[in-house]
């Protein structure tokens, strides 16, 4: 079963076998079903999937092979194989086979949404060339279900193939669907045979992808798919049963549904682009009509993500239509906005721009970039502050993030980035998560991680403060005291090289450092760090053994690790404990910093940061500072810039006098937002561009409007350093333009003379200026083509880094000593420790998100975790509303008690943007090496506002769910139904023992 | 000091003001599609003199009434068996060779021709006779034997592929045609791109 779960094969060797009569050799190791659509050879089959694999439900692909009746789907090829696939027998067993599907669902393709091409079943009944249905379509005893706002489930038009209950189980791995065979009408079932919008489904859509018919659909497309479709409920039976009665064989009627079909094909638009909601790079092709998003439509090509998506990227993109999008500029005038047009703004940009340069100097103004902007507008931005003001005071919110991470590989590999890919981690003996709730934050690459694990013994361990999914399915499970991360892996790491286990040939052949790195961990040892950490010695000899004895490990963390005061130290400290393991450069190895936004890896990549040029080449370095001077024509300081941090204290010592902000809502997202808000309140010249009226715009002079992804062209880099394009899916709304277009008229109305036309012009000039870009074209990424950096000038990528050799000079990776940083102590009356991060279903604050009615219907506000223990002592119930107080500030929130949290640990989601925010508790406190806040050394005191008070989970989230986890759809069990007969057997009486 | 605002005065554009970017937008329209635009109005006129437009009209505004009398009107068993036995008949038809049927509908002709001339006749054997011995009735007797003959030998081979893709493209035409003009009375026509299609497909009917 392997074999087929995987879906996919390793083509190595060739076998001879005879098909249809015509002897031939071709490439074994794979499914017949897969052989013969390599040599071209027709056979029908509907649940079959490439990404899915075999499922074995349809029984269409039926052929006969050395004289026996097999499912050709999950039929291995093997030599001297006799395949017969064109018989009278043969045919007439697939059509028994299809007859049986055709028995559940009713052909009313000409009004039907998913009429465009692409359904399964309409496509086999015409490659088949029925023409009557023997056994007539059966309505089955179910009503539609409608609950969920993003997709309907209609049994009548169920073909009970499993291929949404494979995807559920085994690919999504949120374990919801199953088919419950033991009813006389079997159907798919949520849960335990509860509502779709009451179970645990997570509407991560991959049910509505994989369904090869109109029976699991998404809602934007029923009624607006086809010309037919929109008509009323009552009209439309009619025309169906119309439809029917007059029908004289399928192969009159199906032409005229082919012509609505292509007909489709002139008002429905396809773009690829790539979600914008985390770092895993989902891409996938969006169907428009109009400005109406009929659905998501992920494709197997797209190379992170294939078929899967989360909720946010399959249904959440409302908030590009939405009608609170900034349309025009808006300039400050008095205690209101008022709409401008471009060129007023514009002006009174240069005009304040000009005279703030000439009065305080370059020096005095700020810029920030975005990491959600793609990278051809971060790279306009830190020319726009270096080649046209003269200042290297640019930075990006990857300095709230993920910067402590790109440092501790910097100091150790050389790289900073994830050093492999996504399927690395999904071949991977043994995953390691530290600090990273990836099923909710970054959900398809989770997923991967899940499947490796219930299907192919991958092994798991996940380090948290917090039970979240991940942990719920870990092999081990450790929750370390907050901060103290590094001194386990330094323990692990030394108790490693005690056992003799360090991989002595790769640490001599490929590693510096090593006698000064042994002596700078003896002081970690087990009891030292069972003291700090409150994990047991066993515990820690456990993942000691785990890692020896696993082939490859990689580890994965996030803000767990990296916002911390010594989050670049715990991020060396991890990128040790792979080098000591010889743990890079092969496959299923290596470390993965998981980037939080979509392009948070492409915003550092093209400078935005204050002491790199793009590519990470230093402002220091003369030779580089001279190519970039030469080409852009201007003189650039030296010294490096301002980090977000230092802007924001710059600001408050009156030295930045004006700042120019796209894409980041700093008012909401920085550490200490008292302090953040009024240092907005000190500048002199406030510029904001976004789509929405932020927290931060409010602060705003002018705020200009912005397009989202959606509305321009561009590329993102993603967490795998995979570069990838998007395409205009839509005109910008109203006067809004993309943020390139904005950032080169404010540096053409600074006399800057730029003539970009297009995103291409911008990429072909970054990368000839990036050695790690220099063979990045936007013909090489043309559709769902990617390439990841380092890219050599004739194109070929870099999916696996330092194969050969670390990019240091003597190509050796560098072991790093570092020391703990003890985390910030409070006062005792702060007795709970406030951990914070993110929710599956809200990107961030929610700025987004909470423009879908669906996403908010299902988790409309922020809530406070807190633990059973602590609800008995304090008196708390789920909707108890509290007030948090740290030294910084305050916040007001519901309460929902759960045993994700334990003892006096916390958790504040950050999806507010109101009293509940976060980040009115956080200080100003940061990693000590990068400046990176401190968000999660956070500690406050609780009073009660309110006792009792509602619920803030509805009973329709999905965390009230109950999962039934199973291995794929068990077909065994259909098969062992009493009216389940193998097609086989109607012809011949014998049985097929390969089946 | 800049505090946190949040209210926003829209540009008021005066009346005035937008009529004239309307004008000005529409007349850089009409500039750029001045022939399609001189073509289409002539088409109207056309129409209005027919009083076409009135019937568009009265179909338009009432789409989803008159499409469900329409629906309605058919879903009868007896409708469904019309457009069954019309299917049907297209299939038979074009499996009918017409080039061999020319000689035969002649030589009906000519029989029926003299069974009209002979009603008048009186009957009888000897004339009976005759008539049976006349060349022309053996040629005849020869003629329907010989079909006869054939009708037991079944049907002939398939017609060539060529005539065959001929039929079914012009049944994948009407089959459009008709479709696109119940997309006509079953949507609201609101958006551009769809206008323009359903545009192309009336002019062409």
């Amino acid at each position: 079963m392997i074999m087929k779960k995987r879906g996919v094969f390793a083509v190595t060797e060739y076998v001879k076998v005879t098909i249809n009569g015509q002897k031939m050799s071709i490439p074994g190791e794979v499914s017949i079903l897969q052989a013969l659509q390599e040599q071209a050879v027709d056979v029908p089959h509907v649940c079959y999937h490439p990404q899915l694999g075999a499922i074995e439900t349809c029984d269409t692909c039926l052929i006969e092979v050395n004289g026996e009746f097999v499912r050709s789907c999950s039929t291995h090829i093997e030599d001297g194989d006799v395949i017969d696939t064109a018989s009278g027998d043969v045919k007439r067993i697939q059509n028994i086979a299809m007859d049986r599907i055709l028995h559940n669902h009713d052909l009313y393709c000409t009004v039907c949404d998913y009429n465009n091409g692409g359904c399964e079943v309409h496509n086999t009944v015409k490659q088949m060339k029925i023409e009557h249905q023997s056994e007539p379509f059966e309505e089955k005893p179910y009503v539609k279900d409608n609950s969920n706002p993003f997709y309907r489930y209609d049994p009548d038009q169920c073909i009970l193939c499993g291929r949404c209950v494979e995807a559920c189980q085994d690919l999504q791995v949120t374990e919801t669907l199953s088919i419950d065979w033991s009813l006389e009408r079997p159907r798919v079932v949520w849960d335990d045979g509860r509502p779709i919008n009451e179970s645990s489904c997570v509407s991560c859509g991959h049910c509505s992808t994989v369904c090869p018919c109109n029976a699991m659909m998404e809602k934007g497309m029923v009624g607006e798919a086809g010309f037919l479709t929109g008509i009323k409920e009552n009209t439309l039976k009619s025309m169906i049963e119309l439809t029917k009665n007059a029908e004289t064989g399928f192969s009159s009627i199906m032409p005229i549904s082919d012509v609505e079909a292509a007909m489709r094909q002139t008002r429905i638009k396809k773009t690829k682009t790539v979600c914008t909601y985390c770092g895993v790079g989902c891409s996938f092709d969006v169907w428009t009509k109009d400005r109406h998003i009929l659905k998501v439509e992920p494709q197997i090509e797209a190379p992170a993500n294939g078929i899967s998506t989360c909720v946010k990227g399959k249904f959440g993109w409302d908030f590009v239509n939405s009608e609170e999008r900034l349309t025009k500029p808006l300039i400050r005038d008095g205690e209101t906005f008022r709409e401008a047009e471009w060129d007023e703004a514009l002006s009174l940009i240069e005009t304040k721009f000009k005279n703030i340069k000439e009065t305080y100097g370059p020096e005095s103004m700020a810029f920030i970039s975005s990491s959600k902007c793609t990278n051809e507008e971060s790279y306009l931005m830190q020319k726009l502050a270096r080649g046209v003001i003269g200042t290297n005071n640019i930075d990006n919110c990857s300095r709230y993030c993920q910067t402590p991470a790109t440092v501790g590989l910097f100091r150790t590999v050389g790289y900073g980035g994830d050093s492999g890919s996504i399927t690395d981690i999904e071949q991977a003996g043994l995953v390691i998560i530290v600090g990273a709730n990836s099923a909710e934050s970054h959900p398809v690459l989770a997923t991967r991680v899940k499947r490796s694990h219930k299907l192919f013994g991958q092994k798991l361990i996940v380090a948290d403060l917090r039970k979240n999914e991940m942990a719920d399915r870990a092999d081990l499970f450790i929750q370390p005291k907050a901060g103290t991360d590094l001194v386990w892996l330094s323990a692990v790491t030394k108790y490693i090289v005690d056992q003799g286990w360090a991989d002595e040939e790769f640490l001599q052949k490929r590693v510096n450092g090593m006698e000064e790195y042994i002596a700078s961990i003896q002081p970690y040892t087990l009891e030292y760090a069972e003291q700090v950490t409150g994990i047991s010695k066993q515990e820690l000899i456990t993942i000691a053994e785990t890692i020896h004895n696993t082939k490859s490990t990689c580890i994965l963390w996030a803000m767990g690790v990296t916002q911390h005061m010594g989050g670049s130290d715990t991020s060396t400290a991890i990128s040790n404990l792979l080098l000591i393991t010889g743990n890079y450069g092969k496959p299923g190895a290596g470390s993965y910093p998981l980037r939080g936004h979509n392009n948070v890896q492409g915003a550092s990549d093209f400078g935005s940061m204050p002491d790199r040029f793009p590519g990470y080449q230093s402002v220091k370095d003369d030779a580089v500072r001279a190519k970039y001077e030469k080409s852009w024509g201007a003189k650039i300081p030296a010294e490096p810039g301002l980090n977000n941090h230092e802007m924001v204290s710059g600001i408050h010592a009156g030295n930045v006098k004006l700042m120019y902000l796209k894409g980041e809502d700093m008012g909401l997202v920085d550490s200490n937002l008292n302090y953040v808000h009024s240092a907005f309140e000190k500048l002199d010249f406030f510029v904001v561009q976004d789509i929405f009226l932020s927290k931060t715009a409010q602060f705003a002079d002018v705020v200009l409007p912005a397009s989202p992804s959606f509305e321009k062209e561009g590329t993102f880099t993603n967490t795998e350093r995979r570069i990838q394009r998007l395409y205009q899916v839509f005109e910008p709304m109203g006067d809004s333009k993309p943020d390139w277009q904005i950032i080169m008229e404010i540096a053409n109305r600074l006399g800057a003379g730029w003539e970009y036309t297009h995103p291409g012009e911008i990429m072909a000039e970054a990368a000839s200026l990036m050695p790690i870009y220099s063979g990045v074209t936007y013909d090489r990424l043309e559709g769902y083509n990617s390439l990841q950096w380092p890219v050599a000038e004739d194109g070929t990528d870099s999916p696996l880094l330092f194969k050969t050799l670390f990019p240091f000079p003597d190509g050796k990776a560098r072991l790093y000593p570092v020391e703990w940083t003890e985390p910030i102590q409070y006062e005792e009356e702060y007795d709970l420790h406030v951990n914070n991060g993110r929710l599956l279903e809200h990107f961030h604050e929610g700025n987004m998100t909470y423009k879908s009615a669906g996403i908010s219907s299902k988790t409309p506000s922020v809530f406070l975790e807190v633990s059973p223990e602590l609800a008995a002592e304090r008196g708390l119930e789920d909707g108890t509303v509290v007030r948090l107080t740290s030294p910084y500030g305050s916040v007001k929130v519901s309460c929902l008690v759960t045993d994700r949290v334990k003892g006096k640990e916390v958790y504040l989601p950050m999806n507010s943007q109101g009293e509940g925010a976060i980040n009115y508790l956080t200080s100003s406190k940061a990693d000590k090496d990068t400046d990176t806040p401190a968000y999660k050394e956070i500690s406050a005191k609780m009073e009660i506002l309110s006792a009792k008070g509602d619920n803030p989970l509805p009973r329709i989230n999905h965390r009230n769910g109950n999962p039934q986890p199973q291995i794929g759809v068990q077909v065994e069990k259909k098969w062992a139904r009493p009216d389940y007969v193998f097609p086989g057997d109607l012809v011949t009486k014998g049985v097929s023992k390969r089946g | 000091m800049a505090r946190a605002i949040t209210a926003i005065r829209r540009l008021e554009i005066s009346e005035e003001e937008q009529r004239r970017r309307d004008l000005e937008e529409l007349g850089t329209l009409f500039i750029e599609h001045k022939e399609v635009i001189k073509d289409f109005l002539h088409m109207l006129d056309k129409i209005q003199d027919r009083s076409g437009l009135d019937v568009v009209t009265g179909l338009f505004d009432k789409g989803d009434e008159v499409l469900d009398v329409l629906v309605r009107a058919t879903d009868k068993p007896e409708v469904a068996k019309i457009i069954k036995n019309s299917l049907l008949l297209l299939g038979s038809l074009g499996k009918i060779n017409i080039e061999d049927m020319n000689p035969f509908i002649e030589k009906i002709n000519g029989g029926l021709h003299h069974a009209v001339r002979s009603e008048n006749k009186e009957a009888g054997y000897g004339s009976m006779l005759r008539t049976l011995a006349a060349p022309e009735t053996k040629e005849a007797l020869v003629f329907l034997l010989s079909f006869l003959k054939g009708m037991g030998a079944g049907a002939p081979k398939p017609q060539p592929v060529p005539k065959k893709k001929k039929g079914k493209k012009g049944w994948l035409l009407a089959a459009s045609l008709s479709l696109a003009s119940v997309v006509l009375l079953s949507k609201q026509s609101d958006k551009t791109d769809s206008e323009s299609l359903e545009y192309d497909v009336v002019h062409h009917q």
